[in-house]
């Protein structure tokens, strides 16, 4: 076992180099210099070849890909001339190809990212494509959510076995193609990639695995909001609200996952999508309109699917209840705040119960908050030198004026006060963050010239 | 968790899985092509007279999608379901068949519970209206064709499903209320043969 410590590329280029100097100041010896290189090992020594090899991983993927459905196009063609038996051997020929080409991987390559998720890939493919060649020989009919769901089941353990992202990124796909036009909770089969994406998660942490996360945290959300529409639940009824709650959900997961320490818009697919979520949805419900919070029909079918449409609301409550607790004096204000917001979920709740019917503090609230968040956030990327963060907490400020500029449910004469009074305190957030900054400059330079 | 998948690349764990997963994969293909045999050795023929379009399917290659006059009726439901019918559209239900006196296939009625003996088939519930009757979609709605004869054999039975004097129907063989369809015809003629004959004499 390797007792060295692991530290980041970038780490051991600054150790080098200061231990070059180290060592020509006379602080210490060259043995002492090479003891304490030997100390350290830089993380993921394969990290430059892990990069080039994903990425070939993808381009051999995406070529198998294509020469897989040209070979089902060139059958297509080609299928009258056929009998119906080698119809049927034809049927059955890519997929034997394609599994014996992983087994061929496991055995040789399946260190190898390109074999893995090309052989993967294909076989993956090769089984719509079998499915689908029968289908058209024997004249089956075409109930596409049976073929779905076959294809899902045939195709998971494909993506344990041969620990595949590409397969994992295509049954996303396939989940999200179920919701979009199937009323059922299909969203449910995420939970089978949970176990993979842990493994991933400690294990493969390349590019494939961000990609694959990124379009999961999506296709995840796309596929609860869009089987809810389908039916009265409670997330079809409060729609942009339960979005809130997810993307805040979203958030405080992908911080406690990948860290609370800002990594990167990349790096944390979670918490970025969770952040253009609550961005975009909060935006929404600080309109004037009672009907973007959520509508009054109560009719609701109550079976299966409501329940856990509701159990979601809560399970969502509590990841976001357990993050705050878990972490709040590590959290900095802004970040407290983008998760305090699910707070208003709580009166859809209640307008549920039917205990609460006025939403205009509310709004009141929902553009207060856009307003101090935002403020936070450009103060935070100041202190911390990030453009990114500067320029997302300066578009959703913007956006927020811009909106209320074009409101008309607000008088002109409202508008006027209370433009005059966010721009006032804008510029004296400013001065004050400027003084604030000028003095721990200066307190700073002092400290170093003691 | 991460140690009960790393235990899932070990070579004793490994390889039964995946030739299982690699069987299950060959076998349900498998089992479909078995079940439409089946179905087409031991079914009962039914006649279905149809009136089609023609989409295009990069997947399936060329098909020609049928309409069938059965499904052009609300159908009623037994008395039993009339009372205890949660309408839910795109549901299966059931759909007893009998003939008329063409002999092409006709719907009786609808019911919920799978019924007894041969003569029903599993279709997808359409509109419902107030008199307890139900629209019904009949699954087996495509006839997969040679990319160059689909054009013509839509452009046949379109011409042809249009005139009284030409019967165009599709032979079913029905089995456990599924459908595998025998061929097209045009009066008696299965339609690839149809389509060559004309394309010959043209």
């Amino acid at each position: 076992m390797d007792k060295r410590k692991i530290i980041s590329v970038k780490k051991s280029r600054w150790l080098q180099s200061e231990l070059v100097d180290w060592s020509s100041q006379g602080l210490i010896s060259q043995q002492q210099s090479d003891e304490i290189q030997a100390y350290y090992r830089i993380e993921q020594s394969q990290d430059s070849t892990s990069n080039t090899s994903w990425t070939t991983g993808i381009l051999v993927a995406l070529g198998a890909l294509l020469i897989g459905g040209g070979v089902i196009m060139l059958f297509a063609h080609n299928w009258e001339v056929l009998g119906k038996a080698a119809r049927t051997f034809l049927s059955f020929l890519p997929l034997v190809i394609a599994q014996s080409l992983c087994l061929y991987t496991y055995r040789q390559r399946f260190t190898s990212v390109a074999w893995r998720e090309a052989s993967a890939g294909l076989t993956f493919m090769a089984i719509a494509a079998s499915i689908s060649l029968i289908g058209q020989t024997y004249h089956i009919y075409g109930d596409l959510e049976r073929f779905v769901i076959t294809w899902f089941a045939l195709g998971l353990p494909l993506a344990y076995l041969m620990r595949s992202n590409l397969v994992l990124i295509l049954l996303t796909a396939l989940v999200v193609w179920l919701c979009t036009f199937q009323g059922d909770p299909y969203w449910l089969l995420f939970i089978a990639f949970v176990p993979l994406w842990i493994d991933f998660y400690h294990n493969q942490r390349n590019g494939t695995f961000y990609w694959s996360t990124w379009l999961a945290t999506f296709g995840f959300a796309l596929s609860i909001m869009l089987s809810a529409v389908y039916r009265d639940s409670p997330l079809s009824l409060y729609p942009i609200i339960s979005l809130l709650l997810m993307a805040v959900a979203f958030y405080g997961l992908g911080k406690s996952i990948f860290g609370l320490t800002e990594m990167g818009f990349w790096r944390n697919p979670l918490a970025s999508t969770g952040a253009l979520g609550i961005g975009s949805f909060s935006l929404i419900l600080s309109y004037g309109d009672s009907w973007v919070w959520g509508y009054s029909r109560l009719d609701l079918a109550y079976g299966f699917s409501f329940y856990l449409d509701a159990l979601l609301i809560f399970v969502a409550f509590g990841i976001i209840t357990w993050v705050l607790i878990r972490y709040w004096s590590r959290l900095y204000w802004y970040q407290r705040l983008l998760m305090l917001v699910s707070i208003s979920a709580v009166f859809a709740i209640l307008h549920f119960a039917q205990s609460y019917s006025s939403y205009s503090l509310l709004i009141i609230a929902m553009n207060l908050f856009i307003l101090c968040t935002s403020t936070l956030i450009i103060i935070r990327a100041v202190e911390l030198n990030r453009a990114l963060l500067l320029n997302a907490g300066l578009i959703w400020m913007s956006c927020l004026i811009l909106i209320r500029f074009f409101d008309s449910d607000i008088g002109i004469l409202i508008k006027a006060f209370a433009f005059i009074l966010i721009g006032s305190g804008f510029i004296a957030v400013n001065i004050w963050f400027s003084r604030q900054h000028n003095k721990s400059t200066l307190q700073n330079s002092e400290m170093a010239n003691d | 968790m991460t140690n009960i998948i790393k235990k899932l690349y070990q070579k004793n764990v490994w390889l039964p899985l995946v030739l299982l997963v690699f069987a299950i994969q060959l076998l349900v293909p498998g089992y479909m092509i078995f079940e439409q045999q089946q179905t087409l050795q031991y079914g009962e023929l039914y006649k279905f007279k149809v009136r089609p379009i023609d989409p295009y399917d990069p997947f399936r290659g060329r098909y020609v999608v049928l309409s069938f006059e059965a499904e052009q009726n609300h159908i009623p439901l037994i008395e039993q379901d009339k009372d205890n019918y949660n309408y839910k559209r795109h549901a299966w239900v059931y759909a007893n068949l009998s003939r008329n006196e063409k002999g092409y296939a006709v719907f009786d009625s609808v019911t919920i519970k799978k019924p007894e003996g041969n003569n029903y088939i599993r279709v997808k519930s359409g509109y419902y209206s107030v008199n307890k009757k139900l629209r019904v979609h009949i699954p087996f709605d495509r006839y997969y064709a040679p990319e160059h004869k689909a054009l013509a054999i839509e452009a046949n039975v379109q011409r042809r499903s249009r005139n009284n004097d030409d019967e165009v129907y599709v032979a079913v063989k029905i089995r456990n209320g599924k459908g595998t369809i025998e061929d097209l015809f045009i009066n008696d003629t299965p339609i690839l043969e149809f389509v060559e004959l004309e394309q010959e004499s043209n």
